[in-house]
């Protein structure tokens, strides 16, 4: 491929599209429109069923027929106006019928059984002719002919999700709930056995599901039996395995993915055992308000990874011999994904340790900056070829970033567990304390998401091959699909997030470089602890 | 034959997939948003890695 096709991919969507991006794009569409309807005024008709049934049809059509789709001649460039046409029409419909519909018509009555047949009918267009719209008549009479036995998976797959969701349903949510008490007493007994290995007289209350140590007494809830962590499990390792399928031997690989429940299970009960010890060694605040939820994500995260890095490397699990890149290390600099990402997983690792620490104030917080620190220095020759230089329009931008940022932040509402913690600390602690915060604030933090965030994830979004995307040349897409994600990462500032992300990939494509966008990022952070500090205002950190 | 069997128990893997989602829905809302968000991010960007890896 040559670097101008790198750089400028749209070049060839604009010659065109497959099929299958096509079918991707009608899906987006689709999902956006549906997002749209269903905050306008509506009748409560429920569709969810259907729709959720249809998606997974829809789904395994598309995964089953994928490459019979791909073979198939591109779609000529543009849209079918016609179709356009239609397809405005019946979301039209939709809303005019949807209206009248909630006006409160006599029920029963014939007009308002036109009306809801009309309705329908023009649910059903909404879908059909937006898929006119992408894709030409001619092409799309082709479709089921050419997906041939694709259909057939596909009605396989659909068919034991309706059933099965009906039976996990009574399973789950019927008054018994059998499996779910069944998987609370034999959590019970597991962390009571574990338990006592440790603490002599452990005491077990089973009508309640209660331990206590003596010192803590917990209870041990529905939801606390790993049910979280074994069905995430279960949905990781069933995708990996359908993603991976030709490289895999199938039968072992979902061997593998049961023992990794099995795994997901038993670090259950070491959480919980470790949730015990931490409150019974005097932190009860630490053990119920970080330890808890943050202990299950890790054990997930690693058992997850434990599984991917397993079904990658161990020939036992391959039906093809391990690539070429498994001898090289997959920390080495030649794997470039590591060398833009892992500074930034590092730093949210340290997180998840961090935050199982603490009870609200982040007490080990410094961990974030020395690992954040720690990765860029071993891969400190590998960033030789990014460009950091920087000039006004970055630092003019984080200043616009910080402004929207307390514009969008709301009023401060009481008194936040980081002042409070750090009130509870030395003088010489809490300058300590401060002084990483703002250093990782305003040299790592901005180094390390940019690197993740611009420098990979929008240029990945353009091609593949990422290091060979200019900043200038990234795609309106590749700047709203990442600072969406750079958004979510902001919990409840997302929108601020999303915006700030944006503000940072713009300058970056303004400039053609990867500086600008941390000169942004560390202005914007730079102020915002200026105004922590002058302000006693800690929402923002 | 083979292809018949990979892709049964493919149609077995999905069926996993969306069968455990489905199981696990009632304990969603138990989940922290912001601790779940960073784990899967800390997941999606270790997958990366790991397909990066293969790659180079």
């Amino acid at each position: 491929m040559s670097t101008e096709a790198v750089n400028r991919p749209w070049l060839a969507g604009r010659a065109g599209g497959s099929v299958p991006q096509r079918l991707l794009w009608v899906a987006a569409a689709l999902a956006a429109e549906e997002l749209v309807l269903s905050n306008l005024p509506h009748p409560r008709i429920s569709l969810h069923r259907l729709v959720e049934n249809g998606i997974v049809f829809c789904a395994a059509l598309l995964f089953f027929g994928w490459r019979r789709l791909r073979s198939m001649e591109d779609a000529p460039r543009g849209v079918s106006r016609a179709a356009l046409a239609a397809h405005t029409a019946a979301l039209a419909m939709v809303l005019a019928t949807g209206l009248w519909l909630l006006r409160g018509a006599e029920a029963g009555s014939t007009t308002a059984l036109i009306v809801l047949c009309l309705w329908f009918g023009a649910v059903a267009l909404v879908p059909l002719t937006l898929l006119a719209v992408a894709i030409p008549l001619r092409t799309l009479a082709q479709l089921p002919t050419r997906l041939g036995s694709a259909w057939a998976y596909a009605a396989l797959c659909t068919l034991p999700v309706i059933f099965e969701r009906a039976v996990w349903s009574v399973l789950w949510s019927s008054p018994g709930q059998a499996i779910a008490r069944g998987m609370q007493a034999a959590t019970l007994e597991s962390a009571r056995a574990g338990l006592s290995l440790f603490y002599p007289g452990v005491v077990v209350n089973r009508a309640e599901f209660s331990l206590s140590t003596g010192r803590f007494v917990g209870t041990i809830a529905g939801f606390c039996s790993g049910v979280e962590g074994i069905a995430l499990m279960a949905v990781t390792a069933s995708a990996w395995i359908v993603w991976q399928r030709r490289e895999l031997r199938l039968g072992r690989a979902i061997a593998i993915g049961v023992a990794s429940l099995a795994m997901m299970w038993t670090l259950n009960i070491v959480r919980i055992v470790a949730l015990f010890a931490i409150g019974t060694a005097g932190y009860p605040r630490v053990a119920v308000g970080g330890f808890h939820s943050e202990a299950g994500w890790i054990a997930f995260t690693a058992v997850a990874i434990g599984f991917v890095v397993a079904c990658s490397r161990w020939r036992w699990l391959r039906r093809t011999s391990s690539e070429h890149g498994a001898s090289a290390g997959i920390l080495r600099a030649s794997n470039r994904t590591a060398v833009y990402l892992l500074p930034f997983l590092a730093v949210v690792a340290a997180s998840l340790v961090t935050q199982a620490a603490s009870s609200g104030f982040e007490w080990l917080y410094p961990l974030r900056l020395f690992a954040a620190l720690a990765v860029l220095w071993a891969y400190r020759h590998a960033y030789r070829g990014v460009d950091w230089r920087f000039g006004w329009m970055g630092i003019a931008a984080g200043a616009a970033v910080f402004a929207l940022w307390i514009a969008l932040s709301g009023r401060a509402s009481g008194v936040t567990a980081m002042a409070l913690g750090l009130a509870g600390l030395t003088a010489g602690e809490r300058a300590a304390w401060i002084a990483a915060r703002v250093a990782a604030a305003t040299i790592t933090v901005p180094i390390v998401e940019e690197l993740a965030f611009r420098g990979f994830l929008a240029r990945r979004i353009v091609a593949m091959e990422f290091e060979r995307v200019e900043m200038r040349n990234l795609s309106w897409t590749a700047v709203l699909l990442s600072s969406v994600v750079f958004g979510l990462m902001h919990g409840r500032m997302w929108l601020a997030g999303a915006l700030a992300g944006a503000a940072f990939a713009l300058v970056a494509k303004a400039r053609n470089r990867l500086g600008e966008a941390v000169a942004a990022h560390a202005t914007a952070n730079l102020l915002l602890a200026i105004w922590v500090l002058a302000r006693g205002d800690y929402r923002f950190w | 034959m083979r292809l018949l069997v990979r892709n049964g128990l493919c149609v077995v893997a999905v069926v996993l997939l969306v069968g455990s989602a489905a199981w696990a829905r009632p304990a969603l809302p138990e989940i922290d948003p912001g601790t779940g968000t960073a784990a899967l991010m800390l997941l999606g960007g270790a997958l990366a890695v790991i397909r990066g890896w293969r790659r180079s």
